[in-house]
């Protein structure tokens, strides 16, 4: 804002601009800003807090009624705390596309079905301000619903098991977050390609199905198609060929998983992989391959949020707003 | 201050800017929407810098899909446009940074106060504002903190337009800026294009209703079907569509003799007669004393007579068709189109003023 008028005071007198001067201005901070304003008056947003808060808590607590489980003799507290949180993860996996998924399929396209995008364009923000400014603008907002829920939920989690460990928990909450702002790039890029919100209710279910329940059927597909079949070992884990197991793991919540667990591991070593875990679920015949890392798989996360947006803004951009 | 007084350039000009709609392919084979439709055909229109502009047509003739063009909110199918010198699809960030623009079916943010959407304009063409002064100049000072969704849709326009206003735009397009105006904001929308036009502002003023326009343009387009069918001013409309003014008179005896003599007087286009009363319609000032001369050496005594200009609403007719506003009255029309149909500009649109 200060930044602004001084430019103003500068310019007060020169009011014949030459195109360049538009150069340095980032009118996609000024989008993102409405964006953040306009949300924090939304009651849609304290619903979506709330209900994100509330799956998260019962995700948190359902690991305390299965106690049943034989635990490790070392210290079974500790393996309660990392379990709930796997258990979460598995929780949030599915929660996360889904709630922003819902919540932000309309971004642009409600602003263009109800006319207000004609108003922002009428200002000197191009098609990528809005685009850039929308996606920033809701990731900041689902940013902050998140840690206040995931906060709460601490509070809930430290209650329930003794040995929660705070870094632990605040590198989960980074993590989850970050799934967050992947799933924004999704939902916004969505938002862009659909001319009313009808469409993009339609995409956006039919994104949510591909990336959590379909993909393992459509691998089926894949499987049947090309003759592949990843060999069943009761013992371990199932062997395919990489490529296979690739598109096994760059589901974005399969990517995210391996990545979390990864990185928590030097604090959680028993969720690693090599064990008998969910995360491993496939694995190559001989060494894994590079793309099947987990850094490589955060990049592959990283994709997932910004090539929907690129297709939204490709499509958006040459849209006519009528 | 805000023109810029280079003799080459226009506040907007457009150069054979064609429309379609539809036909457009997402996956190939297929398409999406209604058949093509032309919604713009071949607009060669120029604004000069500091004119009140008046882009008239009914409903569907095209003008918003004309400002939409202008604007970069669609992609011309042919043609081109520039405004302020630039070219529409090439710069539009820069033209809108100049420019302030009042949009057809203005929908703003219900949860954001009239002073935030005034401070956001601000904001992206990095000018200073003071809202205050800006929303007292539109009659909106008390609901200044107010959220626009407990707005009527007559403060959401009167924001509208003060969001245009922001700035001191070399430029103001306001499509249909009446519509959900009160007579009071139509008032007030009328001082503001003076004093912006004082200023030295252009205004580009888009209306379905004639007499919005009349009042403060100095120039006028009419947009009918897609096609441009007249540019001129106001007296100059006037002329073309046959210098309108019908003289009636009551005549005591309407012989075949009187009649004759009227048909003879030098710029009568038309004479009708029923009863006792003669219509005579006239192209020039003069010939209406003569009418009445040539009557009296008929030696019929004239009992009453009466003078009717064209009016708007029949002036908008001649040159728009029948697709007009609820209160257009259709024997008014009658009369024009009798004069010559649609009129077709004599020049081409664009050659009197480049």
């Amino acid at each position: 804002m200060s930044d602004a008028q001084i430019n103003a005071g500068g310019e007060a007198e020169d009011t014949v601009r030459e195109p360049g001067t538009l150069q340095g201005r980032r009118n996609w901070l000024s989008v993102a800003r409405k964006e953040i304003a306009d949300a924090g008056r939304s009651w849609q947003l304290y619903i979506l807090t709330g209900g994100f808060l509330a799956i998260l808590t019962l995700g948190s607590m359902s690991k305390i009624e299965r106690g049943s489980r034989p635990q490790p003799a070392d210290n079974q507290f500790e393996m309660t705390f990392r379990e709930g949180l796997q258990t979460l993860a598995g929780f949030i996996e599915v929660l996360v596309p889904l709630v922003i998924l819902i919540g932000l399929h309309t971004a642009i396209a409600k602003e263009r079905e109800r006319g207000s995008l004609r108003v922002i364009l009428t200002l000197p923000v191009s098609r990528w301000d809005v685009l850039a400014g929308t996606a920033l603008g809701r990731a900041v907002v689902i940013a902050g619903t998140f840690l206040a829920a995931l906060a709460v939920n601490g509070l809930t989690m430290w209650v329930l098991y003794d040995s929660m460990d705070l870094l632990t928990y605040g590198k989960f909450a980074f993590a989850v977050v970050t799934l967050g702002i992947v799933f924004v790039g999704i939902a916004v890029g969505i938002s862009a390609v659909a001319r009313t919100t009808n469409r993009s209710v339609s995409i956006a279910i039919g994104v949510f199905l591909v990336v959590t329940l379909m993909w393992e059927k459509l691998l089926g597909a894949v499987d049947l198609v090309t003759g592949v079949q990843p060999q069943f070992n009761p013992m371990a884990q199932d062997v395919a060929p990489g490529w296979r197991v690739f598109l096994y793991r760059i589901r974005p919540g399969e990517a995210w998983q391996l990545v979390v667990t990864d990185w928590i591991a030097p604090v959680m070593p028993e969720l690693g992989r090599g064990e008998n875990t969910y995360y491993a679920r496939y694995t190559t015949p001989g060494p894994e391959p590079f793309y099947l890392d987990s850094w490589f798989l955060a990049i592959v996360l990283i994709l997932w949020c910004i090539v929907p947006l690129l297709v939204g803004y490709w499509r958006f951009r040459e849209a006519d707003i009528g | 201050m805000v023109v810029n007084h280079q003799e080459n350039i226009n506040a907007i000009e457009t150069r054979g800017l064609t429309k379609r709609f539809g036909g457009q392919y997402w996956i190939p084979g297929f398409r999406e929407g209604s058949p093509p439709q032309t919604a713009v055909q071949d607009l060669n229109l120029t604004v000069k810098l500091g004119e009140v502009f008046g882009f008239l047509g009914p409903n569907g003739a095209g003008k918003s899909t004309s400002i939409n063009l202008l604007l970069d909110y669609v992609r011309p199918t042919a043609g081109f446009a520039t405004v302020l010198g630039m070219d529409t699809r090439e710069h539009a960030k820069a033209i809108h940074d100049r420019i302030g623009v009042l949009p057809e079916h203005l929908t703003l943010w219900d949860r954001l106060t009239a002073r935030k959407h005034v401070e956001f304009v601000a904001e992206t063409k990095t000018v200073a504002v003071d809202a205050g002064a800006i929303l007292a100049r539109i009659g909106l000072e008390d609901a200044a903190d107010q959220p626009v969704g407990e707005f009527s849709t007559g403060m959401t326009q009167r924001l509208g337009l003060g969001m245009a206003l922001v700035g001191e735009p070399d430029l103001l397009i306001l499509d249909e800026p009446t519509a959900a105006l009160d007579p009071n904001g139509v008032r007030r929308l009328r001082e503001i294009v003076e004093e912006e036009a004082t200023r030295g502002a252009t205004v580009f003023f888009s209306s379905h209703v004639l007499e919005q326009v009349e009042a403060v343009c100095d120039r006028v387009a009419i947009l009918r079907d897609g096609h441009l069918v007249a540019v001129d001013t106001m007296e100059g409309l006037r002329e073309n569509v046959g210098a309108g003014e019908t003289l009636t008179i009551l005549v005591e005896d309407p012989t075949d003799d009187v009649r004759s003599a009227v048909r003879n007087v030098e710029n009568v286009a038309d004479v009708a007669m029923e009863g006792q009363v003669v219509e005579a319609t006239c192209t020039a000032g003069r010939a209406k004393v003569n009418v009445i001369n040539a009557i009296r050496e008929t030696g019929t005594t004239i009992r009453d007579f009466d003078v009717e200009t064209v009016d708007l609403e029949s002036l908008f007719a001649a040159y728009a068709g029948d697709r007009l506003g609820s209160d257009g009255e259709q024997h008014e029309q009658k009369k024009v189109t009798a004069q010559g149909g649609r009129i077709e500009s004599g020049p081409e649109p664009s050659s009197d003023q480049v």
